[in-house]
């Protein structure tokens, strides 16, 4: 909401600077986003006393003039029939800029030099009627205590301040000017002044049924309703001050009746609307209910499908406004509009919502009335408009026609003595609290127990409890006011890191060299059918783009992506991973695994560059992971594996980017890339146990075998290791060779074999033994031979 | 030749070849001429000294003697000498460029959202919290509901939420775990609780519709707003220094009540306004407030009993004022140039 500074003071008497009070207002919880500063930019224009006019002796019609300006004496020729000695004005220096861009310079006027422009209300962007009737011609006629020297813009309305307020979800109450002025004059104790109102409630017609100037179908749609027929309105331009200030709160314009409303509304709060009474079949409203089809002309011209049971003002024969939202078209006042059916009232403020969203239809009437419902503004909103009517628009007296539910019981709420302690942390004297309450409307009983009895007035829908008013007096009474203490927290709960897995997974691989990436985590449909898979996702019904469409099943895709988007900017050295959780259906059940998502892609990476990765993690931990061959549908058939946890849980795969789906996203470098369960991998690892180390030398031994090309190398060396047990402290295939000297469909594997005792140095007997043994096994289990 | 002229020939002719000896192989070759065990010169002329007539050879066997130690002596040096010269050539010929780029892997990095999220749970596990994760897909109840935000509420306007189906949606805010937390553990209740969250929000320079948000509850019996203060204004100093000052300002969330959001005073200008803190020398960092007790009702603590209180901030946020990001979307693509930066 845009808040006139000039307004405001209207309700509150005001010494503070603009941005003063916007502190003070967002110390009590009054959220200003901004100041904007609307107005004219001028610069160089200063008060200044003229102390002698003269005749200029070549020209009848201009004055010579010497003028004060506070710090110099200067010299200024002028035209204007007001400058007379004595008058205290505003000049323009040289340099000076007006609020038309002109640029002022130094002259001649007929060989008398001037230093400068006496200026009048145009030339610095005042609205003339800010001053009386007779001084508004000419160079403008300041106070005589006015100041010499100082900018113009200090002591004239040039530039006007506009808060710009977010208010919260909350307080309906504060999308009005004078509920942002009740806090405000809370604040700094200073009475609020409400502005004048008819005082005409009494002359109303409450509930009499047989008043049929409005019939209210349905009294929960429409729990008061107050109409007021007015007869000889002058409808004609708003006075400027009017139409200047619903300029800066963000409204145009339209006539003296319109405006009114308007003003109103954002004066008070209340919405107000005026029919055209001659536009209404029978002279009358009636509130009630849209059946199915019914249809309406809003003011903006577009015709609106009403939902069924929308709330609608309707005459006898047609529909002329939605309820809480905008007025018909047909019914609209106009220059010619002699006789009005003003109307102030409260709808549901549930109905209002759902019939805007579902009109798409957003108004300034519509976010008032759809925050909560304040019967008791009706009655107000009405004789504010009044008041202005009669003041602006001629209007002499109404017909008022009341027709409303009783006015709701007033629930008290009792702030017991102890609560404020207990919440805050800090006594609070009760008085302070009771004139707190009582500067925001409240009315305050002190009770003998030390408790508050209090009555919530009806435009502070959002007090319900004690808790409320907690809130209430802390922020009157200042948050930076009170303490700052550290809680006294009963020992014994337990700490427990739930992120100790993902962080030791992210620091190990950052400690293998890869970076971290974050990646969305929804993306297309799209994106399933490019990498192939075919796995059953959850789906968001709403997204805002097709690309939010799909919870993601893997991290693969995104982490694809990101090494697409980099190689197209030439990154070309990609080492990546991301921690995410994943999404899968598991029945009605959304389960959330958080996955290691691991990428690799530069020029001449391999499978096993990332299965080094993986491996020196599973060494870290402590586990022990193997690779078996497996189809994954985005990887090459021939390079994707399926990772083994202690040879029995899967947790895992890996693979290198299938070659059909690498050329449809025109990726010509090697891809890897694997996922890993890392939840699984940390719970096989243990307390590692200390194994003795030997201090018999080890000995490295070599055995090149020739074998059938599907034999798998880690198969035999696990097989090795098996046999020669504790004696083998590791075996490793460190070659594989196919060529001229080996048959086809055979290849040749080196072992290498490091040999180790615990209670000896081994001796070349031993270790021969043993290399016939695994050569035997070899040849046995294998068909190996040994290559020569 | 007698014996004494012969053993000073051998000396001079040793003064004049030893120096002139510049490799380890010809000092080698010289010490096998003078020393050799078989035809070495000096070995030859001391094992004549047993055929000096017996007179002559206490004054022979005194110079050869002083002679054998010379020649030592001589080579000794002259080993030395080589020594030193051969170790100053290989160092001249070792000499390097060290301006030349050094060669190692590459480091890696964690990701700048990460780095700002650890450093966020790393003051508060030093104040003693646990850190819980929960689910990023929720129920209307958890998300919503539970947290005092009714259907139809109109602070439900604050949340425009992805959904999965009618009632189930993606997290729009990291405090649905509070009702996880609560639901599972009697007080006292101390945690973080870090994740992504979800909002139909469109996106600019500041909005992207996945987030991250670290949310923080205490909840206890004597926990207050004083308490509140005092916990998040060590939090900020820990956090963006220990001179940092913090102020409260009242605000709205529908499960605190009072609410507050929490100001830092701006650490890139000092607090003398600058465009980080759009002049104002303030910065907001967080919202928090006490425990609504509704919301302590809802997971069936008694709120007369127990009072609490709860944070939550946007770690995007936290990291583009720390590291003066001018848009939060460079965070989620990931250029290899943005990731080494950090």
């Amino acid at each position: 909401m845009r808040v006139p500074f000039c307004w405001l003071k209207d309700y509150v008497k005001v010494d503070e600077s603009a941005q003063e009070v916007a502190e003070l207002l967002q110390s009590v919880g009054v959220p200003v986003e901004n100041i904007e500063s609307v107005g004219a930019q001028i610069s160089g224009v200063v008060t200044c006393k003229i102390e002698k006019a003269e005749k200029h002796p070549e020209a009848d019609r201009l004055q010579i003039c010497q003028v004060n300006t506070g710090k110099d004496n200067i010299q200024i020729v002028t035209a204007a029939t007001n400058a007379r000695e004595g008058l205290i004005t505003a000049v323009s220096l040289h340099g000076a800029v007006l609020a038309d861009g002109t640029k002022i310079k130094r002259t001649k006027f007929r060989g008398v030099p001037s230093e400068g422009m006496f200026c009048g209300c145009e030339e610095i962007g005042v609205d003339p009627e800010f001053f009386p009737e007779d001084k508004r011609e000419g160079i403008v006629e300041l106070d005589p205590s006015t100041p010499l020297g100082v900018e113009v813009q200090k002591v004239l309305p040039i530039v006007e301040d506009v808060f710009i307020i977010e208010s919260f979800a909350n307080r309906a109450d504060q999308l009005s000017i004078i509920g942002v002025a009740r806090e405000l004059a809370a604040k700094v104790h200073r009475p609020l002044q409400m502005p004048k109102i008819l005082e005409d409630f009494d002359n109303a017609s409450i509930n009499d049924e047989k008043e049929d100037l409005v019939t209210i179908e349905d009294y929960e749609a429409c729990p008061r309703f107050m109409a007021r027929l007015i007869k000889d309105v002058k409808v004609g331009p708003s006075p400027k001050w009017m139409a200047r200030r619903l300029e800066l709160a963000g409204m145009r314009s339209i006539n003296n009746v319109v405006d009114i409303t308007n003003y109103v509304m954002l004066e008070t709060g209340q919405p107000l609307h005026a029919y055209n009474r001659w536009k209404l079949a029978g002279g009358r409203l009636i509130v009630r209910r849209a059946g199915e089809g019914e249809v309406i002309t809003t003011l903006d011209g577009n015709e609106q499908k009403l939902p069924e049971g929308t709330i609608v003002i309707a005459d006898p024969e047609k529909n002329v406004g939605v309820a809480g939202i905008m007025g018909g078209l047909d019914t609209e006042v106009e220059d010619d509009t002699a006789e009005l059916l003003l109307e102030s009232a409260a709808f549901a403020s549930g109905d209002v919502r759902r019939a805007s969203l579902r009109l798409g239809l957003r108004t300034e009437s519509s976010s008032r009335f759809e925050k909560g419902l304040d019967i008791e503004r009706v009655i107000f909103g009405s004789q504010r408009a009044s008041y202005l009517l009669g003041e602006l628009c001629g209007v002499v007296e109404s017909k008022i026609v009341v027709k409303s539910i009783p006015n709701p019981d007033k629930e008290s709420i009792v702030l017991r003595s102890n609560t404020l302690k207990r919440v805050l942390g800090v006594e609070i004297v009760l008085e302070k609290s009771a004139s707190i309450l009582r500067n925001l409307g409240f009315e305050v009983e002190i009770l003998d127990s030390g408790d508050l009895k209090v009555q919530v007035p009806s435009f502070r829908i959002d007090i319900a409890e004690e808790i409320d008013l907690v809130e209430e007096i802390a922020r009157h009474a200042g948050y930076d006011n009170l303490p700052n203490t550290l809680p006294d927290v009963t020992p014994g709960s337990v700490i427990f890191h739930s992120d100790a897995v993902e962080e030791k997974f992210r620091d190990m691989a950052v400690s293998l060299g890869l970076n971290e990436v974050i990646t969305p985590s929804l993306f297309g449909l799209d994106t399933l059918e490019k990498f192939n898979i075919k796995d059953d996702v959850w789906q968001i019904i709403n997204p805002l783009s097709e690309d939010q469409r799909v919870l993601r099943p893997y991290i693969f895709p995104s982490l694809i992506e990101v090494v697409n988007r980099n190689l197209r900017v030439r990154n070309e050295d990609l080492r990546l991973f991301e921690l995410s959780h994943i999404y899968q259906k598991d029945g009605d059940k959304v389960k959330e695994p958080m996955r290691l998502g691991l990428v690799l892609s530069f020029v001449g990476a391999t499978f096993f560059n990332l299965k080094g990765v993986i491996e020196s993690m599973a060494q870290i931990l402590g586990v022990n992971l193997t690779f078996q061959r497996t189809d994954l549908s985005w990887g090459h058939p021939g390079c994707s594996a399926q990772i083994l946890l202690e040879g029995k849980k899967p947790i895992g795969w890996i693979c290198v980017l299938h070659p059909v789906i690498a050329k449809e996203l025109d990726i010509e470098q090697p891809l890897i890339f694997a996922e890993l369960d890392i939840e699984s991998m940390a719970k096989a690892q243990g307390v590692p146990q200390y194994k003795k180390i030997s201090r018999y030398p080890s000995v490295e031994r070599d055995l090149a075998l020739v074998m059938a090309e599907d034999v798998q190398a880690g198969v035999v060396s696990a097989r090795f290791k098996q046999i020669g047990g504790d004696l083998v402290s590791s075996v490793k295939c460190f070659d594989v060779y196919k060529g001229d000297s080996i048959e086809k469909g055979y290849k040749s594997m080196a072992f290498r074999f490091v040999l180790q005792s615990m209670d000896k140095t081994l001796t070349d007997d031993d270790i021969s033994k043993f290399m016939k043994k695994i050569q035997k096994l070899a040849e046995r289990e294998f068909q190996a031979k040994v290559r020569e | 030749m007698s014996v004494l002229e012969q053993l000073n020939q051998l000396r001079s002719e040793a003064e004049g070849e030893i120096v002139k000896a510049s490799s380890q192989q010809e000092i080698d070759e010289l010490w096998v001429r003078f020393f050799g065990r078989k035809a070495g010169e000096l070995t030859t002329i001391l094992r004549g000294v047993k055929d000096v007539p017996a007179e002559e050879r206490p004054s022979v066997g005194k110079l050869a003697n002083e002679v054998k130690a010379q020649i030592e002596e001589l080579f000794k040096i002259q080993k030395e000498r080589i020594y030193q010269d051969s170790l100053n050539e290989r160092l001249a010929s070792e000499k390097i460029d060290v301006t030349l780029p050094g060669v190692w892997n590459k480091p890696g990095r964690i990701h700048l959202l990460n780095a700002t999220m650890r450093r966020i749970k790393e003051v508060f596990k030093g104040l003693g919290y646990s850190v819980v994760s929960g689910p990023e897909v929720e129920t209307d109840y958890y998300n919503f509901e539970a947290l005092n935000i009714p259907a139809n509420h109109p602070s439900r306007e604050m949340w425009d939420s992805f959904f999965l189906r009618e009632g189930l949606l993606m997290r729009s805010q990291t405090s649905s775990n509070q009702i996880h937390v609560m639901e599972k553990q009697d007080p006292p209740v101390r945690i973080i609780s870090p994740g992504k969250c979800y909002r139909r929000d469109s996106v600019d320079a500041t909005h992207f519709w996945e987030f991250h948000q670290i949310e923080g509850l205490l909840v206890d019996e004597k926990v207050t707003f004083s308490d509140l203060k005092g916990t998040l204004e060590l939090f900020a100093k820990g956090m963006f220094g220990s001179r940092r000052k913090t102020r409260f300002n009242p605000s709205y969330f529908p499960f605190t009540e009072p609410s507050a959001e929490v100001m830092v005073d701006c650490f890139v200008c000092e607090g003398k306004g600058c465009r980080v803190c759009k002049n104002s020398g303030w910065i907001e960092i967080m919202g928090s407030g006490m425990v609504h007790p509704h919301v302590l009702r809802n997971v069936g603590y008694d709120p007369e009993k127990y009072t609490g209180f709860a944070f939550g901030m946007g770690v995007e946020r936290v990291a583009m004022l720390t590291y003066a990001l001018d848009d939060i979307r460079v965070l989620f693509e990931n250029d290899q140039r943005f990731l080494d930066q950090f």
